[in-house]
């Protein structure tokens, strides 16, 4: 399966986002995002499968969870 | 030994604590919030366990909003020069520690003004001393929760609820109530929370926090920090993170403090907030019973006339005629390690009426003995009897 990445900023949020996601038992890993595709720079990210996008955004929007992007890994 | 300076920093600590400390630092050895390799991330789910332990503990529903600090007075230097405002009033107790009092004072130089307002006596005689000090310009009102020298506890929810009612921003001061005194920071309408990690949190040594109220989420806080640096966030951007947490946490963070501080809010919260705070009023009414009995002791116990106020496990005395240092070293020599002098609270020894060399205090845990109380007033009396 292909994977995803939700760019979320900080670690905290990062880790609110996957603690989230958790509990809706969708499966994320919290990765550091390759700086060159962060507008500030060091970003946190949620590395998911793809076929969860839609649902990954929806959840991340319902929690309060700012994301700059999803993009396909 | 007896330790009876647990308002300073309780000792000892729940075996759970000493246990995540060696654990944090064995098991979680990286820096968090700056990779992600196992011993970061390993860290950096400690710092989030504690940020949701905190905010459910304290009634905040974002953990985002747990700041992470050295101390409270760090906390509370970041609240009061955040919130308040170049040419603001601002309102403080008369029982204030000077982590309040220095950095009000200090703000003169942004010609802000401030004013004390007297919180002993019943609650609607302190709310009457609040009213009767409020100006237009009033926007904040800035006070401890309960008095690190004699353990009066202010109402901190009608103070709340009239800031509220005002729109005038309340930032309590928790360092001796956190973990012995119930807080709500929802009900009570506190717009920031500074609490320690090493008292009656049972943590140790070198964390503190500040916890905004969860109305502070939308998008970001409007006010600057006061230490900028290294966030692991938004590295190219010259200026500081928008958001909380990263926002006022510049550099790296203390993880076995806080790791200390997680276990130790689990452990207050299985022993009971309230068991803790019974044993402690207990030990504190047994020892005034017992220097009551004595006429050379002279105590500084404030009444506020209200049940629902019972302050915490704090007892300042001194021997007439008796400097409070001479008789804290007559204690160390007996292995009794109480505090003298004027605790940091010029403020509330003015209002007590201690003597010139401030007061001894005396102030019990929850591992704290109704026999070490016993043991203390024996002491008492041979210190007494030696003149």
């Amino acid at each position: 399966m292909p994977s995803c990445c939700a760019v979320i900023g900080s670690i905290t949020y990062a880790l609110k986002g996957q603690r989230l996601l958790a509990s809706f038992n969708i499966d994320s890993r919290v990765i550091k995002v390759r700086s060159a595709g962060t507008a500030g720079g060091c970003a946190y990210g949620l590395e998911f499968d793809c076929i969860n996008s839609d649902t990954v955004a929806a959840l991340l929007r319902r929690g309060d969870i700012p994301y700059r992007d999803i993009f396909r890994m | 030994m007896i330790y009876f300076d647990n308002a300073a920093t309780t000792y000892p600590k729940p075996r759970a604590v000493y246990d995540a400390v060696l654990r944090a630092m064995t098991e979680a050895g990286g820096n968090p919030g700056r990779s992600a390799h196992r011993l970061s991330m390993a860290a950096a789910d400690i710092i989030y366990d504690c940020r949701c332990e905190l905010a459910e503990f304290f009634g905040c529903s974002v953990p985002e909003n747990v700041v992470f600090t050295y101390n409270t007075t760090y906390a509370l230097n970041i609240a009061i020069k955040g919130l308040v405002s170049r040419g603001d009033h601002v309102l403080i107790s008369n029982f204030e520690h000077n982590s309040v009092l220095r950095p009000v004072a200090a703000l003169a130089s942004r010609n802000v003004t401030y004013s004390v307002f007297d919180a002993r006596g019943s609650t609607v005689e302190v709310l009457n001393s609040i009213k009767s000090l409020v100006r237009r310009n009033t926007s904040a009102i800035i006070c401890t929760h309960v008095s690190n020298v004699c353990g009066l506890e202010l109402p901190i929810a009608e103070i709340g609820e009239y800031c509220a009612s005002r729109h005038i921003a309340f930032i309590v001061d928790a360092a001796q109530s956190a973990g012995v005194r119930p807080i709500d920071m929802r009900a009570y309408n506190i717009d920031a929370l500074c609490i320690p990690g090493h008292k009656s949190l049972y943590g140790i040594t070198g964390c503190g926090a500040v916890i905004f109220n969860e109305k502070y989420r939308e998008s970001y806080i409007p006010f600057s920090p006061i230490i900028e640096g290294g966030s692991g966030v938004d590295s190219l951007n010259i200026g500081m993170p928008s958001l909380l947490p990263e926002r006022f946490e510049a550099g790296t963070l203390c993880v076995p403090a806080i790791a200390a501080l997680l276990a130790g809010v689990r452990e207050v919260r299985r022993v009971g907030i309230d068991k803790i705070a019974q044993h402690e009023l207990k030990l504190k009414a047994k020892l005034c019973e017992l220097l009551s009995e004595m006429p050379e002791v002279e105590l500084y116990l404030p009444s506020c006339d209200d049940e629902s106020r019972p302050g915490t496990g704090v007892v300042a005395f001194n021997i007439k005629g008796k400097p409070s240092s001479d008789i804290a070293d007559a204690f160390a020599k007996r292995g009794i390690c109480v505090r003298s002098g004027f605790h940091c609270a010029p403020l509330a020894h003015k209002a007590l009426g201690t003597g010139p060399d401030g007061a001894v205090r005396v102030s019990f845990s929850m591992y704290s003995s109704e026999n070490e109380v016993r043991a203390f007033a024996t002491a008492l009396h041979e210190i007494i009897a030696e003149g």
